[in-house]
């Protein structure tokens, strides 16, 4: 191979883009509020990733404010992996009487948690001398146990909250659009349903939220939606247990009057809205950036807030709310799918049309799996049902890519594809794409394919039969310039060879390089050195330029030269 | 006209291949690779406060991608010349 061939490769490959991990330090979550009842065995909070692809958990912080004669609790922490396999275990720890009590526990070595992992983070209290450990709230009793009516209108603990769980780890900075998810779940285990709701038992409920990292995301991660993933994880079927004369007024919310739900809500709608018993207006006129959830039901709003400090500078939340019809709008965010071919405003020269649809479940804690996979195919003139294909949705599938030939006849399309849940309704975000089937005697005449769409932009089709430049273009179109068909294939191609060995290997191997978070628990340190930064942080770009040079060389010495084309 | 033939030609020599390594089935995302370098995250961490890692790791991911290429063109070539008539 002639080395002007060899220098242009060895240049088009070298300025190929290159890829970089970085990470930035990430307070994933923090739960609190909330009361433990004597009767309540355990607290958990639990939180699962869509990306990034894993996380090490540094420490979690359990934070118990008991009321004087409330405290003595012992508390333990176990990090589970949500299958029954224990990634830590604490030793009992004791809380000291009176406010302000706490631990924590720091992971050494830190815990990693896998995309796949539900992770409970649980800590277990009990009181010591047989007392509540009471609960919650800015001037309200929203959880409360003993002398504090839970929702009776008995506030407790002077507005000091009284358990508070923080979970820190740190993980690849999540980009734009990705989804975050973590959750909390009061649990009656292990032996009977203890918890209750003024006096009513309750079932295990689970809700948890996430995070959805907005476009514009820079040094905050953004975006605290309430939502809850059960369809109804509160039911609160006792009417005086919710007569707390909360009249939110909330226009946001009036539809949903004698529904039955959890639903996050702004704090300063609250504090606009909310009026009667200093509920959570007093915690939104105090500045806090806060979430409440609102439980309601028939006329009435209850609210316990999970948030009750004052965002500090170590956290990076920036708090946004949702308005209910975002958060409809966001509930099944975490059903994906894509219509991977036909592609926009392709041109079919046969009628047999190949269809490609990827659905994906991003990990969640929704365990409604009642739901359907479905694309449709519809005439793009009068929306006419052409085709249609559907299967019910298999959990076991978290990600599977329909694939197929389809005959249409002759005229322009939409295929969309969704999920749907028992009753038809679509419950994710559509993904539409327009396309045409035209075929044409030229390749049925010739078994050649038409110049598409793309190749027609360059071409001049208006030229006059003499004028050879416009017909000496036409002619070098047609004869050089590549179809979108074919090249579609080979994307197509790609998409089966990037997860097949050895080429799978590569792809792994590059994924697993690019998900390395550099700001993760260090193995060691190399202690404090004086002017470190000033030294070592000019250098690393001196010597990531040196590297890149000698690599350049090598390369072209030792590989470039001899390579056999 | 041609260069879609002779890229119709090449995806058929690609489609051949890939029939064939579909036999071996997929490449699981935890094997034992992504596991051993999640394994040195740690000691990447400590050794990233003072030498460029990153920019270690960056060319080994851009050796793979050539090299990958490589033997994919290599695979194609090889396969093109079995074609009965072709030296």
């Amino acid at each position: 191979m002639k080395i002007s061939v060899k220098i242009a490769l060895f240049l088009a490959v070298f300025l190929a883009p290159s890829f970089t991990a970085f990470a930035q330090t990430l307070y994933i979550n923090q739960w609190q509020g909330g009361a433990v009842d004597q009767s309540i065995d355990d607290f958990r909070q639990t939180f699962t990733l869509s990306e990034p692809s894993a996380v090490d958990l540094s420490r979690v912080d359990l934070r118990l404010f008991g009321a004087n004669g409330g405290g003595n609790a012992q508390i333990s922490l176990i990090v589970d992996d949500g299958n029954g396999t224990t990634r830590y275990d604490s030793s009992v720890e004791s809380v000291p009487d009176g406010f302000g009590s706490g631990t924590f526990f720091d992971f050494t070595p830190a815990v990693t948690v896998e995309t796949t992992d539900t992770v409970w983070v649980e800590s277990t209290l009990t009181s010591a001398n047989g007392q509540n450990v009471r609960v919650i709230g800015e001037q309200s009793d929203v959880l409360a146990g003993g002398a504090c009516e839970l929702l009776n209108g008995n506030p407790c603990n002077n507005g000091i909250d009284d358990l508070r769980i923080r979970v820190y780890g740190t993980t690849t900075t999540p980009a734009a659009n990705d989804i975050v998810y973590f959750g909390f779940e009061f649990d009656n285990e292990p032996t009977s349903p203890q918890y209750t709701f003024n006096g009513i038992q309750l079932s295990n409920e689970l809700s948890h939220d996430f995070f959805t990292v907005p476009d514009d995301s820079g040094e905050t991660i953004g975006g605290i939606w309430g939502v809850c993933r059960e369809p109804d994880p509160f039911i609160i079927s006792n009417q005086a247990a919710i007569d707390r004369g909360i009249n939110p007024n909330l226009s946001q919310v009036q539809n949903n009057i004698g529904e039955k739900g959890l639903y996050c809500f702004d704090g300063n709608t609250v504090d606009g809205g909310v009026q009667g018993n200093g509920v959570p207006q007093s915690v939104a006129s105090s500045g806090y950036n806060d979430g409440y959830y609102i439980i309601w039901d028939t006329g009435a709003y209850y609210f316990f807030y999970k948030d009750g400090q004052a965002h500090t500078t170590f956290d990076p939340f920036s708090v946004e709310y949702q308005t209910r019809n975002s958060f409809e709008q966001q509930y099944e965010s975490d059903k994906v799918v894509q219509v991977i071919q036909p592609t926009y405003a392709t041109t079919t020269a046969t009628t047999s049309v190949f269809f490609s649809v990827n659905f994906q479940q991003l990990p969640t804690f929704d365990l409604v799996t009642d739901f359907t996979t479905r694309y449709e195919v519809r005439s793009a003139t009068n929306n006419e049902l052409v085709y249609g294909w559907e299967r019910d949705w298999v959990p076991q599938s978290l990600n599977f890519t329909q694939q197929e030939f389809v005959e249409l006849p002759v005229g322009s399309y939409i295929v969309s594809a969704f999920f749907q849940n028992e009753e038809n309704s679509i419950i994710s975000e559509t993904d539409d794409v327009f396309f045409s089937v035209i075929t044409n005697t030229y390749e049925q005449q010739t078994g050649l394919p038409f110049p598409d769409a793309s190749a027609g932009d360059l071409s001049q089709n208006d030229c006059t039969t003499f004028d050879v430049g416009c017909q000496f273009q036409r002619a070098m179109v047609f004869l050089f310039y590549p179809s979108d068909a074919v090249l579609n294939r080979f994307q197509s191609v790609w998409t089966t060879l990037r997860d097949i060995p050895p080429f799978g290997y590569v792809t792994a191997t590059l994924d697993s390089l690019e998900q390395l978070d550099d700001t993760a628990t260090p193995a060691f340190s190399f202690g404090n050195i004086p002017f470190m930064s000033s030294i070592f942080t000019p250098m690393h770009g001196y010597i990531s330029s040196i590297l890149w040079a000698l690599f350049a060389i090598w390369f072209f010495l030792h590989r470039l030269r001899h390579i056999e084309i | 006209m041609i260069t879609t033939a002779l890229l119709n030609v090449i995806y058929v020599f690609v489609v051949a291949i890939v029939s064939l390594l579909r036999g071996f089935g997929e490449v699981s995302q935890e094997n034992a690779i992504t596991t051993a370098i999640a394994a040195i995250q740690p000691y990447y961490v400590s050794l990233a406060t003072i030498f460029p890692v990153g920019t270690l790791l960056s060319i080994v991911g851009f050796v793979l991608v050539f090299e990958g290429f490589y033997l994919l063109y290599k695979l194609i070539k090889w396969s093109y010349s079995k074609v009965p008539g072709i030296n």
